[in-house]
């Protein structure tokens, strides 16, 4: 910044030239805590000093930052802040104000990782019960990571050609300072994901160390992401410890790349089965072959018992036809028999119902006769 | 009115089941008699003459109908 050689600032005007200064500085500073109180407001303000001598800083952390470190501070602890120097116009005092405040060193990352761990798993964060199955066939995918790198790329890569919507958010994804960047992110997916705009979220990054995943481990980032409207998959490595981020996620990949053929699945089962339509029409064209020549031979069977049924009604009544032919008595009257009754009119068998003298009737195949008994024998 | 004609196809059935049985009566009928009767010889005679007349009308019938169908299950 450009000033006048010969300008004379007031000392609020000084202040307030040297904070635009410190504004643009993006300072990392370490050091332990040896004063610390959190104001009503919630407001963190702490001093830190060097280990080896005693030189001291005052250091404030606003509320909403403090919280969404998900760090809690303490009296005595090794402390990295990110942040900026700043000069209070009232008190003359230089205070630095952290934007983020991280543990140092693995054992103190490690301890506080399995406080929270345990924490939110008692909370039923991680719970298997919690997670959502993904919507078949998805197409719009929203994804936070990190354009720079292999990450997205493999990601891509992999993802197959099924017409996908990919919606990027480009976040850091390193470090402390990644959680305000991807809870930004957060919360854009989720307006997108409450439009309908995405139907699952991913986030993926490469695998690093406890310290470069602290973000992924961070309690108000976990939280966004269990309680994210639409189905989250998180593709995050690691060494051994599991960030808490893809535990309470609905599904976890080792990889960008196993999380990208997570999405493809469905539609790679529908594919697979669009392979087998045309086995599964042949089968069904066998049986519809089976069924007719079935039908075939069930028809012609019915047609042969019916023939039969009527053949045998009509050899049935040629056979009565012939009978009654024969036993019909007025055929042997056209033969030449004739039948011979009494007065009484019934038919005489043998002379000795008969004496000379009676009247006797006599029928032939044509006509009557009566004639007197002159003699028997 | 489909009733009528079910029960009027109903009858026709009926009665040539039971023109079948009464012809066989009447075979059975001679075949029994050792003195022979000509009256009834004749009654009987007449009637299955009638029987027969009227159960081979029907039997043609059903034939014609089968002939059809078969004709047209054939089609298909």
């Amino acid at each position: 910044m450009l000033f006048e050689e010969d300008k004379i600032f007031t000392v609020s005007e000084f202040i307030g030239f040297l904070n635009e200064i410190f504004k643009t500085q993006d300072v990392r500073l370490s050091g332990e805590i040896c004063e610390l109180k959190r104001a009503a407001s919630g407001h963190v303000y702490f001093t830190i000093k060097d280990k080896d001598d005693n030189a001291v800083m005052d250091c404030i952390i606003w509320a909403r930052n403090y919280e969404l470190c998900g760090v809690t501070l303490e009296v005595g602890m090794e402390v990295l802040l990110a942040g900026h120097p700043n000069v209070y116009a009232p008190s003359g005092r230089l205070s630095f104000i952290a934007e983020t405040v991280e543990l140092v060193g693995e054992g103190a990352l490690k301890k506080a990782y399995d406080a929270l761990r345990k924490k939110l798993e008692a909370e039923g964060l991680f719970a298997p019960e919690r997670k959502r199955e993904l919507p078949e066939y998805v197409q719009k995918i929203g994804v936070i990571t990190s354009m720079k790198g292999a990450v997205i790329h493999d990601f891509e890569n992999n993802l197959g050609k099924f017409g996908f919507k990919v919606n990027v958010i480009d976040s850091r994804v390193e470090g402390q300072q990644a959680v305000m960047p991807i809870m930004k992110a957060i919360e854009c997916m989720r307006r997108e994901a409450e439009k309908g705009m995405i139907e699952v979220l991913v986030i993926i990054r490469g695998g690093g160390s406890l310290e470069s995943l602290q973000a992924f481990n961070n309690e108000a980032l976990v939280r966004a992401v269990s309680d994210f409207p639409v189905p989250v998959i998180a593709g995050i490595g690691h060494d051994k410890d599991v960030p808490l981020m893809a535990l309470a996620a609905d599904f976890m990949t080792s990889t960008p790349t196993a999380a990208a053929h997570l999405l493809g699945r469905s539609w790679e089962e529908a594919y697979a089965k669009l392979q087998q339509v045309p086995h599964l029409l042949n089968r069904i064209d066998q049986e519809v072959k089976r069924l007719r020549g079935d039908l075939d031979l069930a028809r012609g069977r019915m047609l042969e018992y019916i023939k039969r049924a009527i053949a045998h009604a009509k050899d049935q009544f040629d056979y009565a036809e012939r009978f009654m032919r024969i036993h019909d008595p007025r055929r042997q009257l056209a033969l030449g028999y004739s039948i011979v009754r009494g007065s009484n009119g019934k038919i005489i068998k043998s002379a000795d119902v008969v004496n000379n003298g009676d009247v006797i009737e006599t029928e032939l195949a044509k006509g009557k006769l009566w004639s007197r008994v002159n003699g028997k024998e | 009115m489909p009733a009528k004609k079910e029960s009027k196809e109903g009858a026709e059935k009926e009665s040539f089941k039971n023109h079948l049985k009464e012809i066989a009566e009447i075979l059975e009928w001679f075949d029994s008699q050792e003195d022979l009767d000509v009256e009834r010889a004749l009654e009987k005679v007449k009637k299955a003459a009638e029987l027969i007349k009227t159960s081979k009308k029907r039997l043609g019938e059903i034939e014609n109908e089968f002939k059809e169908i078969k004709a047209e299950i054939e089609k298909d």
